[in-house]
Order: structure tokens, then C-alpha cells, then sequence
């Protein structure tokens, strides 16, 4: 019996090619937007998510905080609390601490023969390369002993070889490092290996020098702009607290740093992306709903028009259930095509973006089922009014309808 | 007791067009035994084809009685009136009204379906019918747009007879027929009511109304007049 009435929707349907696919239309949109936005939206948290893990999940960032800003004070950023001794004591004092590393960030001017380009120029000690999981592609990384004599030494980042060197050997070459308006000569020792953009820097257009290059030849600093922690294997949340402890008791105020999980990164990151693509999400939604009022508007006229067939079926015997089942089917066979017509367009421009951004193409079956199941359940709220509609005609005015 | 298949106390049915009533039925008083063949004639206006409307429980009147086979129609519901149409009447139409975008054969199937008959069951009678009123093989899987007047005009039968039912209501069956195709329609509502079936048509065509064995002369939503019976 249904099935006989799915068979004379179809055959209603196809007699209005046009009209069927129009009032498709703003099904598949609907469906498209939210299974595109969904999906691109767990794309990229998913390849965020492997970025910042690929730095390590025992990844901690230690950061100056913020003094002042009281009584229309400017605040600003406490510079003189991270020495190289503190990043030893840190190492030294926490238990689950396996490694810190002192860093000054700066930029540079570099040249090199016709050659020069602005770089980040990254001041470390040589457990960084163990932190954050770098290493030498060619020739050799700092060493401590660079750091004890004061090394005018230079790793450089991929695209700054690439840059600067086109295509000559870059090792054993000096270059010339301006900091700040002082000019020096660095000799490459090493070339890192590829490694892109992770969370916040990008490795590849870098140059990595002793830290303490920086503080006794370039500035005369005494303290660094920042440490980087690793914890013990799954230990970072008792590494932080030990890390603050420590700090809290040395600084005496535990607003003068800051210190970061890179946990905590992937969960703020996970929560912003999913808070967007909801948002998103839902104004797609929206247009469901508008493709719901379209299906409503096509199956009004659709009634209308076919009021003597209506009559006619009720002469024959059709009780007012099977005229409602013959037109939900329409409209339930009009969402739910439409439905699968936008989830292949939806898959097809997630699939586009994640290639173009070099992502994972996610379509996760729970948001498959949700926008077929939703879109049905819009065909179906919104053809149940014409339906009943066609159900209640008086067979004698159906009948004389012409 | 015999209980008359059709049996109508002073009917009436008025229809209102804003403020204006309209009476169609003034009050009928009609009884019709099983197998009869009955011819109902009147100009147009004459409130004939409404009659039949009330007969067919396609439409109820505005007051009186009607039984049909002893059951009080006016006081069934929908679904149950539904269900007398599908199995009990079989209605032909001077329009044909097949259902469009379907063929011949489904249309014959469709009050079958409705009765919720297994296909191949469906099939099998739906053909045998169609060669009884003598449609042409070929013809079985065309459209209903494919098919002449006349050819409609005999699906249309074919479906009125698909259910088996005892009643057969007919308005205006051959008004839009030539007489050839109206001569050859007229047969088979001779041999449909020979099987004592009973035949209930509308015509305002004097020539029509003497298939039949009974003729009701309508008037002005009045019956005027009866011969034979």
C-alpha cells in the first residue's frame, strides 16, 4: 500500500521535472551549508588539534605576566625575572620537569652576499631542540659549548636556507646578522629539517642562535623573554603546579608569570572551533527551514492543482489517511532527495576546502544522519499542512473542480 | 424482510451561495430494490446529478434519511463511507475522471489498491475486466491521455467494476461519447445489470434513459414522475 503510494508520488513528481527540483532546491542548499560547514569546521579543529600535539602534549610555556596598570598606569610586561639560573632551578627543583629551555625572540635583518631578508631570530639553549621536537636536517645543532664561549653560530629555518642561499650550500657560510642597528657576522652551522607552520610560529623561516650570544654579545640582557618546559611523560598538569610553586616562591608574586599546558591550548582551541561551527551551523539551519516553507509552498499549489485527482481517488474509495500518506510521501520523497542530492554537495565542497588546506575531510556519520534526518523532519512538518489539507476536500467539490 | 438497497426519505439538500440558499433537492422520496436499472432524467438544474451525489455517499443531504443496504449512511464516518464506496459502489463519470499519469491498467487497479489487494491479484483482475468491456490488448499499458473517449469510457467501467460491487452510479456515461461508443457502452450496463447488478444512471437524453427498466423523471428538485418498475 505504501509502497504503491511512494510509486505515485514519483510518478507525480516526474511529471513536474522543474517544479520537483525547484522546490528541492532549498533543501539541498540547506543540507549542503550545514554538512560543509560541519564538516569543514571538525577539519580544521582536528588539523589544529595535530599541530599543537605534534609539539607534544607535554609541551609548557612559561610566560612574563603583567605589572602595573593600576591607577591609570600603563601595565607592562615584566622583563627582568626569567634568568638562565631560574631555568636550571626549574629543572632541577620539579620532579616531573624533564627539560626547560631559556628563549629570547627577536627579529633580524639577515644578508648574505646580493642576498637579505627580515627573520625571526629564536635565542635558545640546546635543550630546545628536544622540547619542541626539532632537529638538524644537515650539520649540527647549539651545543653548550657555543652557549659557554658565546658562539656567533646561526641554525637556520628551511625557507630562510632557501631564501638567502638559492641553492648554495649554506653551511660553514657567514652571514650577516643585523640586531637592532649593530651588525655581525654568524657562521651557518646547521640547516633545520622541515617542519611548517605549528600553532603560533612557523619553524622553517626562523634562525636559532645561543642564547647567550644574545645576552652577553647583541643586547647585554640578563634575562629571557620566555622558558619552554617538557613534562614527564603524562605528567604535565603536576609539572604546572610545580612549575608555579616554584615561581610563586622565588618571585614572590604569582602575577609576574604565566604559565601554559599546551593542553589547555587544544582544549580552548577544540571549544572556540565547535562554539563556531554550532554558530555556523545553525544559520545554515535557517535556510533549511526556508527550503522546509519552499516544499510547503510547492505542495499548496500542488493540492490545488490536483484537487479532481483527489476527488477521483475518493470516489474510488481512498480514505482520508491515504490521501494524507500519498502527500507526505511527496513531501518526505522531495526533502529526503533533496537531502541526499546536499549531502553529496555538502561532502563534495568539504572535500575541495580540506584538500586546498591540506586537512583531514571529516564527515562524521552522526552529522550525516542529522542533516538527512532534519531535513526529512522538515519535509515532513512542513508537508503535513497541505496534506491535510488535500485529506479534508469534499469529494463532491473535488470532483467539480476543474 | 426485504430491505431495499437504496431507500430515501424526503431528501433534501440545499446549497448556499453566500446569503442566497439554493435548494437542489426539495425532498425526495425514492426506494430501489437490488438489480434494478434505473435511469434518472431531468433537464439540467433539475438536481439529478446532486441525487446521484447523495446515492454515491459522495455528498450528504441537508436533511431527511438515506439507507443504503439498511445502514444509515448519515450517520457513519468518513472512513466507514470510505470503505462503501470502495467496495459497494462503482462510479462512471460523463468526464471519465481517470487519474492522469497512469496507465489504463493502473487506473483500473487503483480502487483495489485502496481495498488493499495483493498486486499480482490486482493484475490479474484488472485485465480480465478490461478484456470484458472490450478494450484492446494493446491498449492496457497507454496512457489515459493516449486513449479515445470511448476507450476511456471503458477503463472507466473496468475500474467501477473492480471491487465486484452491486451498484453501479452513472452520470451522464455517455455525454461525452458518439453514439457509436455510447451504443456499445449502453450494452455492457445491459449486461452488467443482467448479472443483477444494480444500474443507477443520470441522463437527460430520453433515448438513454429507455435502456432501463425504470425511468424517475426529475423536475426542479422534485420527482415528477415514474414509468415501469
Amino acid at each position: 500500500m505504501v509502497l504503491e503510494l511512494i510509486k505515485v508520488a514519483f510518478r507525480s513528481l516526474k511529471a513536474n521535472k522543474l517544479r520537483f527540483i525547484l522546490s528541492m532546491l532549498g533543501i539541498i542548499i540547506g543540507v549542503a551549508a550545514v554538512i560543509a560547514i560541519i564538516s569543514i569546521g571538525q577539519g580544521a579543529s582536528q588539523k589544529i588539534t595535530e599541530q599543537i600535539s605534534a609539539l607534544g602534549s607535554e609541551l609548557i610555556t612559561i610566560f612574563p605576566g603583567f605589572k602595573g596598570g593600576t591607577r591609570g598606569k600603563i601595565s607592562t610586561q615584566v622583563t627582568n625575572i626569567f634568568s638562565l639560573e631560574l631555568a636550571e632551578d626549574l629543572k632541577r627543583l620539579s620532579p616531573d620537569v624533564k627539560n626547560v629551555t631559556a628563549v629570547i625572540q627577536g627579529g633580524a635583518y639577515l644578508k648574505y652576499k646580493e642576498n637579505n631578508m627580515m627573520a625571526n631570530v629564536v635565542a635558545i639553549t640546546p635543550e630546545f631542540s628536544e622540547i619542541l621536537n626539532v632537529s638538524t636536517q644537515e650539520g649540527r645543532f647549539i651545543t653548550n659549548q657555543d652557549l659557554d664561549e658565546y658562539r656567533k653560530v646561526v641554525v637556520l629555518g628551511q625557507e630562510v636556507v632557501n631564501e638567502l642561499f638559492s641553492g648554495e650550500d649554506p653551511l660553514g657560510k657567514r652571514i650577516v646578522v643585523q640586531y637592532g642597528n649593530r651588525k655581525f657576522m654568524f657562521e651557518v652551522i646547521g640547516v633545520l629539517e622541515k617542519k611548517g607552520q605549528m600553532m603560533f610560529f612557523n619553524f622553517d623561516n626562523q634562525i636559532y642562535i645561543p642564547v647567550t650570544t644574545v645576552m652577553k654579545r647583541l643586547t647585554g640582557a640578563h634575562y629571557v623573554s620566555q622558558y619552554y618546559a617538557k613534562a614527564r611523560e603524562g605528567k604535565a598538569e603536576e609539572a604546572i603546579k610545580q612549575i608555579e610553586f616554584i615561581l610563586t616562591k622565588r618571585l614572590k608574586d604569582e602575577n609576574l608569570f604565566k604559565v601554559f599546558a599546551q593542553q589547555q591550548v587544544i582544549k580552548a582551541v577544540g571549544q572556540a572551533t565547535s562554539t563556531m561551527v554550532i554558530m555556523l551551523a545553525g544559520i545554515a539551519g535557517i535556510s533549511l527551514l526556508v527550503g522546509g516553507i519552499g516544499i510547503m509552498n510547492i505542495m499548496l499549489v500542488s493540492v490545488v492543482e490536483r484537487t479532481r485527482e483527489i476527488g477521483i481517488r475518493k470516489a474510488l474509495g481512498a480514505k482520508r489517511r491515504d490521501i494524507l500518506i500519498q502527500f507526505l510521501v511527496e513531501a518526505l520523497i522531495i526533502s529526503f532527495v533533496g537531502g541526499v542530492i546536499g549531502l553529496l554537495a555538502g561532502w563534495i565542497i568539504s572535500a575541495v576546502v580540506a584538500h586546498l588546506n591540506n586537512w583531514p575531510v571529516v564527515l562524521s556519520p552522526s552529522s550525516i544522519i542529522l542533516a538527512v534526518g532534519f531535513s526529512m523532519g522538515v519535509g515532513l512538518v512542513f508537508g503535513l499542512y497541505p496534506a491535510r489539507k488535500a485529506a479534508r476536500l469534499d469529494p463532491v467539490e473535488a470532483l467539480r473542480y476543474e | 424482510m426485504k430491505r431495499p438497497l437504496f431507500d430515501l426519505k424526503n431528501v433534501k439538500k440545499v446549497y448556499k451561495m453566500g446569503d442566497v440558499e439554493v435548494p437542489a433537492l426539495r425532498g425526495i422520496n425514492l426506494t430501489i430494490e437490488k438489480g434494478e436499472f434505473v435511469a434518472i432524467i431531468g433537464h439540467s438544474g433539475s438536481g439529478k446529478s446532486t441525487l446521484l451525489s447523495i446515492m454515491g455517499c459522495l455528498d450528504k443531504p441537508t436533511e431527511g434519511k438515506f439507507f443504503l443496504d439498511g445502514e444509515d449512511v448519515l450517520k457513519v464516518s468518513d472512513n466507514r463511507l470510505a470503505i462503501i464506496r470502495n467496495q459497494k459502489i462503482g462510479f462512471v463519470f460523463q468526464q471519465f475522471n481517470l487519474l492522469p499519469r497512469m496507465t489504463a491498467l493502473e487506473n483500473v487497479e487503483a480502487p483495489c489498491i485502496y481495498a488493499g489487494i495483493k498486486r499480482s491479484e490486482r493484475i490479474k483482475r484488472a485485465k480480465e475486466l478490461l478484456e470484458r468491456v472490450g478494450l484492446e490488448k494493446e491498449r492496457f499499458y497507454h496512457y489515459s491521455n493516449q486513449l479515445s473517449g470511448g476507450q476511456r469510457q471503458k477503463v472507466a467501467i473496468a475500474r467501477a467494476l473492480m471491487n465486484n460491487p452491486d451498484i453501479i452510479l452513472a452520470d451522464e456515461p455517455t455525454g461525452s461519447l458518439d453514439t457509436h461508443s455510447g451504443d456499445e457502452l449502453m450494452k455492457i450496463f445491459v449486461q452488467l445489470n443482467e448479472e443483477k447488478r444494480a444500474i443507477i444512471l443520470v441522463t437527460h437524453e430520453k433515448y438513454i434513459a429507455d435502456f432501463a427498466r425504470r425511468i424517475i423523471h426529475l423536475r426542479d428538485g422534485l420527482i415528477e414522475g415514474q414509468n415501469g418498475a
